[in-house]
């Protein structure tokens, strides 16, 4: 089983651990795990992509699928450079998965070290 | 040769009877009558002209089946089958309509005699009396009918039974020579060979029948033909699909004359082919009258018998002698020589040459008449080689000089070179004949008759108040013709665009019409329709058609009666736009006399004024020269793309045709990159997309690296100019070019203080409290928007539903994650973006696919495409969105965008989908 940790900075405050596990080849999940002391303090935040805070979770768990904050933190260089970054076309619609690796380290550590910058909130994924 | 198509309505079908199948081809004598299973609605086959006249006339099968029918393939068609005018073109076995060559219409030449010695009874009433009295020892029946030559192979045992001709060519024979007579004015009839008399001569016993279509597309044969002459070659190769249409004919009220043509090398002017080498003052004239082989119908100026013989009799007789061809090229017509002849004015030292075919009857009648009748048949046994082409009217320079020569010899004592005066007069006028020129002939015309009754089924069902007209030659179609058809758009309720069938240029009706057709034929409140044969055409306005020509004689006047008398009140039309001209002077009086006249006949005439680049007005003659020039890059400015392709297509030498496609499309667009810089802003989704600095903003910068990227930038592009249009708050978006790349700038919004959220990190956050993701569903959407922004509710419902209407539009299937919310003190809808499709690229034909993408969205199970929601689906959000869109929407507003293959595709998409919307 792969393992990966990451955080999620706001304004350099350390406010949620995430951490991903490849359980299978078919199975992984994401756990978001807030710190709510930190979170609680914070003037301006608004939240986190996918995670209603407000019910004060110890974890948020995202089994199977890609968490909104995670795909939107990812860059589209990622997603078209990614090795195994696909579209499928059914019966019209186009479907997207992405790859939870990239050149054999995890898309969470991919995120992590290269600190990119997304457009919509002042959220960043370190591994520190 | 001009193909353009017509549908099956329009076609006859099963005529049973042979008498009335030869009534139908005389007036129409290119067509076709097809046979259809009247149970099955099965093919099974036409018939024609040429088949009826074998003796077991069989049924032809030939077609081409719908999914071939593609212009060019048909124009090709046409080309490799040149003796063939009708094409049928099935769907499944069914016909649906035919591809006729609209240069090949019209009635049989013997039938055409026939109407006008019918015609020309009424003006000879004493004459046809003693004809009938001293020809006839019994009673004589006159077929009113048919030509002697159908009536023969249909009856032939009939008795005592004449056609008009066959009175009142001996009558005006009978006249003519005796007015010639009387004045002292030489009348010499040089017999030439006919094909039927060929065959009696051994050397050509074999040669086997062509038309002349066959014979222009033979390269063996024209050579044979112009042996030593690469003039005459090079004219006829320039023309083989259009030597029969430089030769239009007009009925002009007492004979078909030509009509006027200019050209290098073939010059028809004032009716006449013109002479080489005619002094500029002459004391004498000598006349020649014929058909083809007079005008010289396969050969340049200087090769015609009339040509030849001016220089024989300026070299050896006289230098102040003038030669006048009368020649007329449409087959060998009598009567219609005859009556040239008596309606010429003669000086009394005048003299009279008339070179044609005669039959044994003809012979006699001429030698009864005592002119001097000269045997020129057997010129064909001495000659060598291939001296004509189809028909041995249709001779060789060669040919043509033997009968100069013979004509000389035969004329040459009687040509004097003392100056003098004689007064001019003609048969008609000395005689009081009452008969007159009549240019307005055509008014009476079959052809007027005929397009009167089919442009009545081209109307539109429902006659609106402000019905316009916009009549263009579109050759090619430019920006300038679609600015004129917008702009009278908006001022009438609905608009005829009327193409001018008849070609003056490289692009042939087909063409042009596909050119105009391609943008505008998905609008309901506009009709596309031919000029037919009347409209603009040779007949009906013959200057437009022959710049060259002399300005003053130009009669617009009766252009506009044809329309205002004949063609506007069938079709409704009360007002009628021009384009403004300043150029050209014979469009310019056009122009000047339907606003004298027009509006006395209660059409409004309003004058559009000229669509500028560059200070420049744009016109087609200016497209045409840059055509010309191979300066493909300085058309891009003046054409839409559709034009633009039908350019390039043409040209032989147009390199790579995908870069100037992509040059087309984005050299319109600024290059920003050395104005951009990165930043290390980065973005969610799959386009190759990151942050750039501008001029101090920041915006996202999308890149497009493959076909489909384009079409979605393009889409993009469209669907936010749409949102414009509807109100839609929209990410503001420019496209531009990144390192030559089609680019879209899109600014960022102010995040100031602020978060975005898509729609799907919503549902997202359903799953703490449903233990999995709900649906993405309109009623778990409603009950989000409720929970997450009630104050915003009816807001993000209105514009939710208008970008529903714009997502049907382009063929986009918005997802969750291609709609957000700003989180600032309060949640808000964030500006509409990513407006792309799901269509391919642009051969995609998909669109026409009302189910077209599937919803992402889930309504309930009744429903799986945004067609069916908007239709279907009751909700006051949605029934208020559709309001809004039908009263600030339409298809128009965007055509002026950026012009592109991909916008031209996209534009495609959205008026098809529109107005299935609308319907």
């Amino acid at each position: 089983m792969v393992e990966s940790t990451a955080y999620i900075y706001y304004n350099d405050v350390r406010i949620c651990k995430i951490i991903f596990r490849e359980i299978s080849q078919v199975d992984f999940e994401y756990i978001f795990q807030p710190d709510y002391t930190k979170i609680d303090a914070l003037i301006g935040f608004k939240g986190i992509q996918g995670l209603n805070l407000s019910l004060k979770r110890k974890e948020y768990i995202r089994k199977n699928i890609i968490p909104s904050f995670i795909y939107e933190h990812s860059p589209f260089t990622f997603k078209f450079e990614g090795s195994k970054c696909y579209a499928r076309d059914r019966n019209g619609d186009k479907e997207f998965h992405y790859a939870n690796d990239v050149n054999g380290i995890t898309l969470l550590d991919f995120l992590a070290q290269n600190e990119y910058t997304y457009f919509g909130d002042n959220l960043t994924i370190r591994q520190i | 040769m001009n193909p353009i198509f017509r549908s099956v309505n329009q076609l006859t079908i099963n005529v049973y009877n042979r008498i009335e199948r030869f009534k139908f081809f005389q007036d129409n004598y290119y067509d076709n009558i097809y046979f259809i299973d009247e149970a099955t609605k099965k093919f099974l086959g036409f018939t024609n002209y040429f088949n009826e006249l074998k003796a077991e006339a069989a049924t032809l099968c030939y077609h081409v089946d719908i999914k071939d029918s593609d212009p060019v393939i048909i124009k090709e068609w046409f080309k490799q089958n040149p003796s063939i005018f009708r094409l049928p073109i099935l769907n499944d076995n069914e016909l649906v309509g035919e591809y006729y060559d609209a240069d090949s219409f019209g009635m049989l030449l013997y039938k055409r005699i026939e109407d006008n010695a019918l015609f020309l009874m009424k003006a000879f009433p004493k004459q046809v009396e003693n004809f009938l009295a001293n020809t006839a020892n019994t009673e004589v029946t006159i077929d009113k009918v048919f030509p002697k030559q159908i009536r023969n192979f249909l009856s032939p045992d009939s008795k005592n039974v004449l056609s008009p001709s066959e009175i009142m060519i001996p009558i005006l024979l009978k006249e003519i020579s005796r007015y010639f007579k009387d004045r002292g004015i030489k009348f010499f009839v040089f017999d030439s060979i006919m094909h039927s008399e060929l065959r009696e001569l051994p050397k050509y016993r074999n040669k086997e029948n062509t038309t002349l279509e066959e014979a222009l597309s033979s390269d063996k044969l024209l050579k044979e033909f112009s042996i030593n002459d690469g003039k005459t070659y090079a004219f006829l190769n320039k023309h083989r699909f259009d030597l029969n249409r430089i030769s239009k004919i007009a009925f002009n009220g007492i004979y078909y004359g030509l009509i006027d043509y200019i050209s290098e090398e073939f010059n028809i002017i004032n009716g006449r082919r013109y002479t080489v080498g005619t002094p500029l003052i002459s004391n004498q004239v000598i006349h020649l009258f014929g058909p083809c082989i007079v005008e010289g119908l396969c050969v340049p100026d200087d090769k015609t018998i009339a040509s030849i013989l001016q220089s024989l009799i300026s070299r050896y007789r006289s230098q102040n002698c003038e030669v006048r061809n009368h020649g007329t090229a449409y087959g060998k017509d009598p009567l219609n020589d005859i009556m040239r002849m008596a309606s010429t004015d003669f000086a009394d030292n005048d003299i009279v040459v008339w070179v044609s075919g005669f039959d044994e009857q003809e012979e006699i009648l001429l030698k009864k008449n005592n002119v001097d009748f000269i045997d020129c048949k057997l010129l064909a046994e001495d000659i060598e080689g291939t001296w004509f082409l189809d028909n041995p009217l249709h001779c060789n320079a060669t040919m043509n000089r033997k009968f100069a020569e013979i004509i000389f010899r035969n004329i040459s004592e009687h040509i004097c070179d003392q100056s003098q005066k004689n007064e001019l007069s003609n048969y008609i006028s000395d005689n009081k004949i009452d008969l007159h020129f009549d240019n307005e002939a055509i008014i009476h015309s079959q052809e007027l008759k005929k397009y009167c009754d089919w442009i009545s089924s081209q109307s539109f069902c429902e006659k609106k108040e402000k019905t316009g007209c916009v009549v263009i030659n579109a050759n090619p179609y430019t920006l300038g013709h679609r600015y004129l058809i917008q702009s009278a758009l908006k001022q009438c309720d609905q608009l005829y665009i009327i193409i001018v069938e008849q070609n003056t240029g490289d692009f042939i009706f087909n063409e042009r019409f596909q050119m105009v057709n391609s943008e505008w034929r998905n609008y309901p409140n506009i009709k596309i329709i031919s000029g037919g044969n009347v409209l603009t055409s040779s007949l009906g306005f013959p200057e437009y058609f022959n710049r060259a020509n002399r300005l003053k004689d130009s009669n617009p006047l009766l252009n506009h009666k044809i329309f205002a008398e004949y063609v506007a009140p069938i079709l409704g039309i009360n007002i009628r736009f021009f384009g403004e001209e300043t150029n050209d002077e014979v469009t310019a009086l056009l122009n000047k006399t339907a606003i004298s006249y027009l509006p006395s006949k209660d059409i409004e005439v309003k004058i559009i004024e000229r669509k500028q680049i560059n200070s420049t007005p744009i016109s087609a003659k200016t497209v045409r020269r840059l055509y010309e020039e191979q300066n493909f890059e300085d058309l891009i400015p003046l054409v839409p793309f559709s034009t633009y392709m039908a350019l390039i297509n043409r040209s032989q030498n147009i390199g790579d045709v995908d870069s100037l496609i992509k040059l087309y499309s984005i050299s319109q667009l600024k290059e920003i990159s050395h104005k951009v810089k990165k930043n290390n802003l980065n973005y969610a989704g799959m386009f190759y997309k990151f942050g750039v600095n501008m001029n101090g903003d920041a915006y996202m910068l999308k890149v497009a690296q493959t076909d489909n990227d384009r079409l979605n930038l393009f889409s993009e592009a469209l669907g936010s100019e749409i949102c414009k249009v509807m109100n839609v708050p929209c990410s503001s978006i420019q496209l531009a070019t990144y390192q030559s790349r089609l680019s879209l700038l899109s600014k960022n919004w102010n995040l100031t203080d602020a978060q975005f959220f898509p729609l799907s990190s919503y549902y997202e956050e359903t799953i703490e409290l449903q233990g999995q993701p709900v649906f993405f569903s309109y009623q778990t959407f409603t009950d989000i928007i409720r929970s997450k922004c009630p104050y915003e509710y009816h807001k993000v419902l209105q514009i939710f539903w208008k970008s529903f209407i714009i997502d049907y539009l382009l063929c986009n299937a918005r997802g969750a994650g291609n709609i957000g919310f700003i989180h600032r003190e309060k949640i808000e809808l964030a500006p509409i973006y990513d407006n792309s499709t799901f269509l391919s690229d642009t051969s995609d034909k998909r669109f026409k696919d009302l189910n077209f993408p599937k919803c992402p969205m889930v309504f309930n199970e009744k429903f799986n495409s945004a067609f069916e929601i908007l239709k279907s689906f009751k909700d006051p959000y949605l029934k208020e969105a559709l309001s809004i869109f039908a009263s600030t929407f339409s298809p128009e507003s965007l055509i002026e965008f950026i012009g592109s293959k991909e916008e031209e595709f996209l534009l495609e998409v959205i008026k098809y989908r529109y107005f299935k919307l609308v319907q």
